[in-house]
C-alpha cells in the first residue's frame, strides 16, 4: 500500500483515544468553570470570509490563514481564532443582547504558525470573551478565569504575565516616533533587544534622552513594582492612565487571592493588532511559547456595527497538554472495564451481561467470538480491567497470565 | 539551603565559547569542565547548578527556541538567518565583524546569459530578505564554506558574507559592495526561560553586564 494515503496535510494532527480522553477531562473542566461564571458557549462556523478577518487595522495577513474558496469564488478561511467571530456574533445576531455579554467557546483554531516552532496550525482552544463591561473589575475576572483554567489543570511551574497595549503604543507616541520608527522599535522590544534599539534610534538620529528611555522598555518585567519604575519614565496621560489600570487590576486579582500566579511585562506586544488596553501571556515551564493568551480589544467590535468595551482569552488547550506531559503527566490509553469475549451462540448471554454492567455505570465491550488468547492478551496490554468469556460451557472469568 | 534553580546555557564552540567562559569565569562560574569537554557532550558548574551544552553555532537559537536550553551565546548573523522569536539580552562585545556583499566591483550589472542575480551565501534566509527589501530579484546559491569561491569561479556574482579582517577577499580580488549589518555575539533567552526563572536569568544578566561595563570594550545595553 501507498505509504502516502497514510499522510495527513502539514500542520493536522490526529487526536488519539488517550489524548482525547485527557482533553475532554481538561475541557470539562474548563466548560464548568465558564459556566459556573455565567459564559455561555457558542460555537462558530470552520470558515469564515477572508474580508471579516483581513479589515485593517485589525486583520490577519494572508500568509497567515488557510484559505479556500466558495462555490461563486470569494475567498474563504479556516477561523484563525475565536474572538472575531465571537465578536461578530455579539454585534450581529445577538445584537439585541443585554450587556454584559459573557460568552465562551472550546473549539479549534487553524492559521500558519509563521514564526513560532509549532507545526500546530490547527490549535484546540478554551476561551472566554467578556463583551459590554469596560475597566479592571472585567480585567480581573478574565484574568481570574485564565489562573483558575491553569490551575486546575494541574500544571506546575506557570505564570500570567501581563502587559498593556495602550501604555506601549502611548510610550512610542510619547518618544515622538514616526509610524515606521515605532513599527521597527515595536519588534525590537519584542525580542526585548535593547542594543538593537540603541542601534537603530542611533541611526535614525533620535535624541539620546528618548533613545535612553526606550532602551528601558525591553527590561520593564518583573513583579508589581515594576510599575512605579514605569510611571517615572512618562509623563503622557495614556501611559499613566494605563498603568493606573493594571495597578487596579492587581489589587484585584490580589483581593481574589490570584496575585502570585501573576507577573508584569510591559515590553508585551501581541501579535494580535485589535489590542487596546491589558493584555496579558500564560508561560509554561515546558511549553517553549506561551501556553494562553488575551487582552482587552475595546475597538474590534465596532466594525461589525456595534461598539462596545471587550476582553478575553484563549487558551491553547494541546499546548497546555504537552507541557503537561513535559512535567511528567502521563495521559494513558482509556481502558474498558469490562471485555466480553463470547462464542457467537452464546451471544444472548453475554449481551444481557453487559448491559447489566452498563445500568451498573461500568463500560463493557463485545469481542463476538470466543478467542480467550486474544481476550488474555488484552488484559496483560492493560486495555481491560476484567474479561469474561461465554462459551457453550457456561462463562468464565479469565486473567492475564496462561499459555502464550 | 534552597539548591539554586538550574541554568542550561548553549554555546557556539569555538572561539565565541572561549570568550564567554573568559566572562563567566569572573564571575565565578566554574567553566573547568566546560573548556575540556573530551567526548561529554552535557558539562556542569554544579555548584552554581549551570549546565552547558556545546553545539554547532547554527543550532544555537533551535536549542534555545525551543526551550532545552535556557540562555545561548550566539552571532548575531547566525541569529539573523535563523529569524526565531527569542529574546536578544546582551550585546556581548566579542566576536565582532561584519556580514557584507562583496564581488567584484565592475561586474555589478547581470548580463543577458545571466539575467538574475546570482548570490552564492551560507545565509540564505537573511539574503532573500535583504534583496527583496530593494526589489531584486536573485538566484541563490547556497554554500557552505569557501563562499569567496563563488564570484571567483564564476559560480555567482557576488557573495553575502561575514567579513572579519578582509584579508580573503583582498587576496583574492573581491571588495566589500555594501555593509549588511555589524555583529557580534550576543546572549539570547528563552521567552519562557525568562519568566520561569526570572530571578536566577536577570542574576546572570546583571552580573555580565558588570563584568562588560568593566571594560573589554563590551556594549552595555
Amino acid at each position: 500500500m501507498s505509504l502516502k494515503k497514510l499522510q495527513i496535510p502539514t500542520g493536522m494532527q490526529d487526536t488519539l483515544p488517550g489524548e482525547c480522553e485527557a482533553r475532554n477531562t481538561l475541557e470539562a473542566g474548563f466548560r464548568s468553570l465558564f459556566r459556573a461564571y455565567g459564559y455561555h458557549e457558542i460555537r462558530t462556523p470552520i470558515l469564515e470570509y477572508y474580508d471579516t478577518l483581513s479589515e485593517k487595522p485589525y486583520g490577519y495577513r494572508p500568509e497567515h490563514v488557510w484559505k479556500t474558496f466558495d462555490g461563486s469564488g470569494r475567498i474563504l478561511t479556516l477561523r484563525p481564532d475565536s474572538t472575531i467571530p465571537a465578536a461578530r456574533i455579539a454585534a450581529g445576531p445577538m445584537r439585541d443582547a443585554e450587556y454584559p455579554i459573557r460568552l465562551c467557546y472550546l473549539q479549534s483554531a487553524t492559521a500558519y504558525q509563521m514564526d513560532t516552532l509549532s507545526m500546530l496550525c490547527e490549535q484546540p482552544q478554551a476561551g472566554v470573551e467578556l463583551m459590554g463591561e469596560d475597566g479592571s473589575l472585567a480585567d480581573a475576572e478574565v484574568i481570574e478565569l485564565a489562573v483558575k483554567c491553569l490551575r486546575g489543570s494541574g500544571l506546575k511551574n506557570w505564570q500570567i504575565e501581563l502587559g498593556q497595549a495602550a501604555f506601549f503604543t502611548g510610550f512610542l507616541r510619547e518618544a515622538g516616533l514616526t509610524d515606521a520608527q515605532a513599527h521597527e522599535v515595536r519588534q525590537l522590544v519584542e525580542r526585548k533587544d535593547s542594543f538593537g534599539i540603541q542601534m537603530y534610534l542611533q541611526q535614525e538620529s533620535v535624541p539620546e534622552d528618548v533613545t535612553g528611555r526606550l532602551m528601558r522598555l525591553p527590561r520593564l518585567y518583573g513583579d508589581a513594582s515594576i510599575l512605579d519604575e514605569a510611571e517615572a519614565l512618562t509623563k503622557a496621560p495614556e501611559c499613566r492612565a494605563a498603568l493606573a489600570g493594571l495597578r487596579e487590576v492587581i489589587a484585584n486579582l490580589r483581593a481574589m487571592g490570584c496575585d502570585a500566579d501573576v507577573t508584569v511585562d510591559l515590553g508585551m506586544a501581541q501579535e494580535a493588532g485589535y489590542y487596546s488596553g491589558i493584555i496579558f501571556r500564560g508561560h509554561a515551564a515546558g511549553a517553549g511559547q506561551p501556553i494562553l493568551s488575551g487582552g482587552r480589544y475595546d475597538g474590534l467590535t465596532e466594525r461589525f456595527g456595534r461598539k462596545m468595551p471587550a476582553v478575553g482569552f484563549a487558551l491553547m488547550t494541546k499546548l497546555l497538554m504537552i507541557a503537561l506531559e513535559r512535567q511528567g503527566v502521563r495521559f494513558e490509553a482509556p481502558r474498558t472495564d469490562v471485555l466480553i469475549g463470547c462464542d457467537p451462540a452464546c451471544a444472548g448471554d453475554a449481551l444481557r451481561e453487559a448491559a447489566k454492567l452498563r445500568a451498573e455505570g461500568r463500560s463493557a465491550a463485545l469481542v463476538y467470538h470466543a478467542d480467550e488468547e486474544l481476550l488474555r492478551r488484552r488484559l496483560r496490554a492493560g486495555d481491560a480491567g476484567r474479561a469474561l468469556l461465554f462459551t457453550s460451557d457456561g462463562v468464565r472469568e479469565l486473567s492475564g497470565e496462561g499459555d502464550e | 539551603m534552597m539548591e539554586k534553580t538550574m541554568l542550561t546555557l548553549a554555546l557556539a564552540k569555538g572561539r565565541l565559547a572561549e570568550q564567554t567562559f573568559d566572562l563567566l569565569e569572573r564571575m565565578d562560574i566554574d567553566c573547568v569542565e566546560a573548556r575540556s569537554p573530551g567526548r561529554q557532550l552535557v558539562l556542569w558548574d554544579r555548584a552554581q547548578n549551570i549546565r552547558f551544552i556545546l553545539v554547532k553555532p547554527s543550532d544555537v537559537p533551535t536549542y534555545v527556541d525551543h526551550g532545552v536550553a535556557d540562555l545561548g551565546v550566539v552571532g548575531k548573523d547566525t541569529l539573523m538567518e535563523a529569524g526565531r522569536p527569542l529574546y536578544e539580552m546582551l550585546d556581548l562585545g566579542f566576536g565582532r565583524c561584519r556580514l557584507c556583499v562583496a564581488g567584484f566591483p565592475e561586474n555589478q550589472t547581470a548580463s543577458v546569459e545571466h539575467a538574475t542575480f546570482r548570490v552564492a551565501t551560507k545565509y540564505p534566509a537573511i539574503a532573500r530578505r535583504w534583496w527583496r527589501a530593494q526589489g531584486t530579484p536573485i538566484e541563490i546559491i547556497e554554500l557552505h564554506g569557501s563562499v569567496e569561491l563563488g564570484p571567483v569561479i564564476g559560480l555567482s556574482d557576488v557573495i553575502l558574507d561575514i567579513v572579519e579582517s578582509g584579508s580573503t577577499l583582498k587576496a583574492n580580488g573581491l571588495q566589500v559592495l555594501e555593509t549588511v549589518c555589524d555583529v557580534s555575539a550576543r546572549l539570547v533567552c528563552n521567552r519562557v526561560s525568562l519568566k520561569t526563572k526570572r530571578e536566577r536569568i536577570r542574576w546572570l544578566i546583571d552580573g555580565l553586564e558588570a563584568q562588560l561595563g568593566k571594560g573589554e570594550g563590551g556594549n552595555k545595553t
